[in-house]
């Protein structure tokens, strides 16, 4: 058993104890390690100023150094890890390619969301270090990161100008397989931390380890990828997890990792993140996928968990639909042992949910779309990317060519949870693909269905409108009628 | 004809080798010194009420908290701009949720913040004003309703061939600049403090700091070295802030560090003023404008702060590139019990506009004339219809040609028709487009605030500092200023250096805002660069006449050779500052680096350092009549903005913007090209997304990134194409620039206009529609919705 979070930065051993552990990572990479490049804007992961690498192993896979939000993650989850700032991008004073062509290109002005930007577009580059990059794809990696200066173009400039044969990898400079040896030995051995002021924090290093504390300490917070946790601790200034004063984290626990796709299949463990995910479903269940991609923003997704989002249970989560689209299933463990759940009797009543006092979410399961069934996913936001859905909504139709046989629709933000509408799914067994008279009225029965309520996302009638046109927008598109 | 200037390889910002690498030091970068303190605001949580009483008890027992300071404790406590009506902590009333009332000082910020939380007020609501509305019905005013006339416009509405009236519904906007307002201070010897303020207003932290201190404004410096983004959020409103960290530096004697988190910065400070205008318009059948009257009202919060001079600006502009014949504008500011709105990018200029511009697409809708025909119909042109509505003619007038020009370069009419026959077409989507124009008025139109001043030393090696009271907040000012000064001695730009901007160097210096910042600062300092350039240059002549072992360099030491003597000189006319070298026209072989010339001049007693000073000539405006000559000239654009919408989710897409600015002979075309881009992606998002939304008490529940949505990087239009137009005309501004910070902003709103576009192609001609800015996805959707209910 530890008592202090081991972790790298920027090459280096650092050991972190006591009131520390309970600080946000980028509190204590400004204040306790005097490295002020890393910002702090939001304190809420939605700006992207506080963008660092973090590298660390997932399950038995390679390390991997990913782009994440410094300012919602727990000093706890660093342990094992090898977080990558601003300050370690240049060389001896030479700048490195992607900082020479954000000059260049005049793409910082007030500076203030630059390093967090240069971090970001490393992140990019160091996964694709052969070919020069499209805006496009520049804009999907960038979509974390706001700047209030530039209007962005000279930021995509920059990007674009970025020479492969002038990029050096910071992660090779910094990184080796001997800090990898040193983390993954300290990783076998659990950690434990408690401050008379903060309260506890909890890693087990084997899930046995974990059902006993969860038993021991049913009060305590589990932290998974805490995108969630981590606003509410920063928001409301509660450590170490909310109203909770004990946490339990499950970074260690390489059993959680991974995404199993089989034929039969699709398995996602407690520890994959959203970005996991959406890369492993991809063929699997493309338009699941494609709904992770608007799905917050890198950085958030290379955090947060899938299983952290059904847990949450929130009535806006954005995979719940689709989950329940796709008839998903959840476990349940303890040392009581598991059992697995349909995904639309979890949810018991506004952010309520089955999970006993003992209990962990350990796995989420759905079956691949066979060949006759359609599945279509939609988060409809103010902003079109990293914007919370004010509604959402996820259909099912298995059909025979010609007429759904069976569906399945269930609508995020107009209820108190997800809602499955049951009646609607009826109406639509037995209706013709193409029957645009019979959508409308289905399209008007789950305007009637819905039961939303205004609040500062959305009003109530906005809501009922957008519920109703989901359905007639699948309709339009499975007709064909939908072109730009 | 319109010709484009070519795309340079400027000079970066003179920040950008730290910003990349994460080294420039904003204020909460500093190192903490020791026994530094943290200092936290409480605000109120009530619109309007009596504070009954403050119960500090509990805050001080917190271990670590040093103090906690309310109203007792400021010497004078009325703050404000133009009118002094604002206490910097309130005192037995308050007037917004978030005004602040009390001040807590602690050894951590975890004591800090807890402690801010254990401060109990007590309150006695009274009645709040939280609209436009209810303040006109309230008559709860700050200061006098203004006009601005011409003609006869009762006369020319009543026989006008058409008529139209609405009202114009307009939001404000939060400036989210990314640096949230931050403050330190540090006692220093002898009552004197010293504040490093994340400020556009040095000179105003100063005065306020000692008006709230008690102290004479030579025991107060005011620093600024940069800031994380401004937006004019930082002219007025950083004061406070500064204040407070003065307040308990000059309490305790330790330093003291304000810095405010983003939620409590939003709630706090004031935004873009919100507007309601109505309107009365009368045209031709060809869609010329006869008579406007036009009856602004802004929502000016709780106190006057920048309200009464951005309603001026809103007045000023609501012509924008249009000739009014007979108009009537007013304009009255509202008192509510909301944060104190304030000076943000355009200033009242993008109010004014939007009403013009959306007046003139229900003209177009009206008589089924397309709106660039009406636009062009209406626009300023010589001979006689080239005088503004408060008497000063539009000089220099390129809107004709831009439009023309922006027309063939954005395909406009091709892509009218495309358009018209996709909406035709298409059930489930809409497109729009529209060209809108700016003619951005640059001055203050406070006269007095239209002079800079500047310092310059240079140095023996002849490296240069250039001290100015401009603040640097990304814009690039002190680039420009550099570039300015380096040209004048012929050096290169790394030889300049412009320094943090501090009251004890430039006095009494005006705010970094109006656009104006390169316009007065570069000139100033290029007064003094060119005093002591006519100086070194005389030393430079004498130089040649003598041979090298002549030089001071060589005799002064000794004293064996007269002192060069410049002071009965005349001042040679062929002396040539080129490359780093200075040499004779006439005789380019023999010439001297200018560092060592600095050398020899030092050595020759002569002054190397100099103070230059500038005031904008002859400007003028009278504020009671509406009438003069406010602008010492205008800078103006167009832009030409397509969207697509989707019908059945309101989402919005802007496809392709065309954009031609006219920035007179930029000094730094790449800064200025950041600065068009910067600012019309800003106006989007106020046309757009960004929608600030309050609870029933004036609580701003949109107070964080996660609910108030700036365009992000996705929302850059696909195709973005930018350009600046030649115009070398501009002769009277220094370097026949002109200023850019403000007006591509105004070209925004095209965005808006290609939305109601979009959406007037579902509406009967005789239906006109009053949308309100911004036209968020809701928005556009429920638009959407009613306007095919009401065809089906
Ligand atoms: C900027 C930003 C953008 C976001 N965008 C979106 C979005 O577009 N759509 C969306 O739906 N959400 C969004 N979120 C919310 C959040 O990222 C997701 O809900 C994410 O999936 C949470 O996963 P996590 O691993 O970070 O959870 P955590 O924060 O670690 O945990 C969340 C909750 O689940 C509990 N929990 C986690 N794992 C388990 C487990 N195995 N067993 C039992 N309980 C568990 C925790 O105790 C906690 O109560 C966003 C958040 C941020 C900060
Ligand atoms: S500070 Fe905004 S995302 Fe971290
Ligand atoms: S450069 Fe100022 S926010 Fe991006």
């Amino acid at each position: 058993m530890r008592d202090a979070i081991v972790l790298y930065v920027n090459g280096a051993r650092r050991e972190v104890r006591g009131a520390a552990a309970f600080l946000t990572l980028s509190d204590w990479l400004r204040y306790e390690q005097r490295l002020t490049g890393t910002k702090v804007v939001c304190a809420e992961g939605d700006c992207g100023a506080c963008t660092v690498l973090l590298g660390r192993r997932s399950g038995d896979r390679p390390w991997r150094f990913d782009p994440i939000n410094a300012c919602i993650l727990t000093m706890a989850q660093l342990d094992g890890a090898h977080v990558l700032t601003i300050e370690s991008v240049e060389s001896n004073g030479a700048l490195h390619e992607v900082q020479r062509a954000m000059c260049d290109n005049h793409g910082s002005q007030c500076g203030f969301c630059t390093p967090g930007f240069v971090m970001a577009m490393l992140g990019h580059f160091e996964h694709n270090p052969k070919e020069r990059a499209t805006p496009k794809q520049v804009a999907n990696h960038l979509t974390g990161n706001l700047c209030r200066c530039t209007g962005y173009l000279p930021i995509l400039d920059a990007a674009v100008d970025v020479r492969p044969e002038a990029l050096e990898s910071v992660v090779a400079r910094h990184h080796s397989t001997q800090i990898e040896s040193a983390l993954d030995a300290i990783a076998r051995d659990s950690l434990h931390i408690e401050d008379p002021e903060r309260g506890a924090v909890h890693a087990p290093a084997t899930v046995s380890e974990l059902f006993a504390l969860r038993a021991k300490h049913p009060d305590a917070r589990i932290i998974a990828g805490n995108t969630d946790l981590g606003v509410m601790v920063n928001k409301q200034k509660l450590w170490p997890a909310g109203t909770a004063r004990r946490a339990i984290s499950l970074h260690l626990l390489h059993e959680l990792d991974g995404v199993k796709v089989e034929e039969a299949q699709v398995t996602i463990g407690a520890r994959a993140t959203l970005g996991e995910v959406e890369r492993a479903v991809k063929d699997a269940a493309p338009d699941f996928s494609r709904l992770l991609r608007v799905f917050a923003s890198p950085q958030i997704k290379n955090a947060g968990t899938l299983v952290g989002n059904v847990a949450n249970g929130s009535p806006i989560g954005d995979t719940i639909p689709s989950l329940y689209a796709l008839g998903a299933e959840v476990e349940l463990s303890s040392a009581r042992g598991a059992r697995w759940v349909p995904i639309d009797q979890f949810y018991l009543g506004y952010r309520k949910t089955q999970l006993a006092e003992d209990e962990v979410v350990t796995r989420v399961r759905f079956a691949p779309l066979g060949d006759k069934a359609l599945f279509r996913a939609f988060k409809i936001c103010q902003r079109r990317d990293l914007d919370i859905s004010y509604v959402g909504a996820a259909f099912y139709l298995a059909h025979d060519g010609e007429v759904i046989r069976e569906a399945r629709v269930a609508y995020g933000g107009v209820g108190p949870t997800v809602l499955r509408l049951r009646d609607v799914e009826r109406m639509l067994a037995g209706v013709a693909l193409r029957d645009e008279a019979a959508w409308e009225r289905v399209a008007e029965a789950i305007e009637r269905a819905v039961t939303p309520r205004s609040d500062l996302r959305g009003s109530e009638e906005g809501r009922r409108v957008l519920s109703g046109n989901l359905l007639r927008k699948l309709g339009y598109e499975l007709r064909g009628e939908v072109f730009a | 004809m319109i010709k484009l200037l070519d795309k340079a390889q400027d000079p970066s910002h003179d920040s950008a080798r730290t910003h990349v690498r994460g080294k420039s030091e904003f204020i909460d970068d500093r190192p903490m010194v020791a026994g530094e303190l943290h200092v936290g605001v409480v605000f109120s949580t009530e619109p309007h009420a009596k504070i009954l009483g403050i119960n500090t008890d509990a805050a001080l027992a917190v271990p670590g908290v040093v103090g906690v300071y309310t109203a007792k404790d400021v010497h004078h406590n009325l703050w404000g701009t133009i009118i002094q009506d604002q206490p910097l902590i309130a005192d037995d009333v308050v007037r917004f949720v978030g005004e602040p009332v009390a001040v807590v000082a602690a050894e951590t910020r975890e004591a800090m913040e807890h402690a801010r939380r254990l401060v109990r007020v007590d309150y006695q609501p009274l009645e709040a004003i939280l609209s436009v509305r209810a303040a006109i019905a309230a008559k709860s005013f700050i200061a006098g309703e203004r006009s601005i006339a011409r003609g006869d416009v009762r006369a020319a509405l009543a026989s006008a061939k058409h008529r139209a009236s609405g009202t114009v519904k307009i939001q404000g906007q939060d400036h989210f600049y990314l640096e949230s307002q931050c403050s330190i201070a540090y006692p220093r010897e002898d009552g004197q403090v010293e504040v490093h303020s994340s400020s556009q207003h040095p000179t105003e932290v100063q005065h306020v700091v000692s008006h709230g201190l008690g102290l004479p404004a030579h025991a107060v410096v005011c620093v600024v070295k940069r800031m994380g983004g401004g937006f004019g959020g930082k002219e007025s409103q950083g004061a406070p802030f500064a204040y407070f960290a003065a307040l308990v530096a000059t309490r305790t004697g330790r330093a003291a560090r304000c810095v405010i988190t983003k939620d409590d910065d939003m709630v706090m400070t004031g935004k873009r003023n919100p507007f309601e205008i109505d309107y009365t318009v009368g045209y031709d059948d060809d869609g010329t404008i006869v008579g406007l009257d036009a009856r602004l009202y802004s929502d000016g919060g709780a106190y006057a702060d920048l309200s009464t001079s951005i309603m001026e600006r809103a007045m000023l502009h609501s012509d924008n590139a249009y000739f009014l014949a007979n108009v009537k504008i007013t304009g009255q500011v509202c008192r509510t019990h909301v944060h104190p709105h304030t000076a943000f990018r355009g200033f009242g200029g993008p109010k004014g506009v939007a009403m013009i511009e959306t007046v003139l697409e229900d003209i177009a809708h009206r008589l089924g004339i397309d709106p660039l025909d009406v636009r062009k119909r209406n626009v300023y042109r010589g001979p006689d219809r080239d005088v503004t509505h408060y008497g000063q003619k539009v000089e220099n007038n390129l809107l004709p040609s831009l439009f023309d020009a922006i027309e063939q370069r954005c395909d406009y009419r091709a892509r009218r028709e495309e358009i018209r026959a996709f909406n035709a077409r298409s059930k489930t989507q809409l497109k729009g487009l529209s060209i809108t124009a700016v003619k951005f008025g640059i001055s203050f139109t406070t006269r007095f605030l239209n002079q800079g001043n500047a310092l310059v030393n240079v140095h023996q090696d002849g490296t240069v500092q250039v001290s100015t009271g401009a603040t640097e907040m990304g814009q690039g000012v002190n680039t420009r200023i550099a570039m300015v000064v380096a040209e004048a001695f012929g050096i290169g730009l790394s030889s300049v250096r412009v320094m943090a901007t501090s009251t004890e160097k430039n006095h009494n210096t005006s705010p970094t805002a109006a656009s104006a910042g390169t316009d007065l600062n570069a000139r100033a300092a290029l007064t003094a660069a060119e005093r002591i350039r006519a100086r070194v240059a005389k030393v430079a002549a004498q130089l040649f006449e003598l041979p090298e072992e002549r030089w001071p360099s060589r005799t002064a030491g000794l004293g064996t050779m007269p002192e060069i003597e410049i002071d009965q000189a005349t001042a040679p006319d062929d002396i040539v500052f080129e490359g780093g070298m200075v040499f004779r026209r006439s005789n380019p072989e023999r010439w001297i680096a200018f560092s060592k010339l600095c050398r020899e001049a030092y050595l020759s007693r002569v002054q190397l350092g100099d103070y230059g000073y500038f005031k904008t000539p002859g400007i003028y405006f009278d504020k009671l009549s509406g009438q003069g000559e406010p602008f010492f000239y205008f800078t103006q654009g167009v832009a030409c903005s397509e969207v697509l919408i989707d019908r059945l989710t309101g989402e919005l897409e802007v496809r392709r913007v065309d954009l031609l600015m006219d920035l007179g002979r930029p000094v730094n075309a790449s800064l200025d090209l950041g600065q068009v881009t910067g600012a019309f992606v800003q106006g989007m998002g106020w046309c757009t997304t960004e929608n600030l939304v309050y609870d029933d008490k004036g609580f701003l529940l949109s107070h964080s990134p996660s609910t108030y949505k700036i365009p992000s990087i996705q929302d850059t239009p696909r195709v973005f194409d930018v350009h600046l137009v030649h115009n070398e005309g501009n002769t009277k501004n220094v370097r026949s620039t002109k200023a850019v910070g403000e007006p591509p902003l105004l070209l925004s709103l095209s965005v808006w206009t290609a939305i109601k576009d979009a959406l007037h192609s579902l509406a009967p001609s005789d239906r006109t529609l009053a949308l309100p800015l911004p036209m968020t996805h809701e928005r556009i959707l429920l638009a959407a919705r009613s306007l095919s209910a009401a065809r089906s």
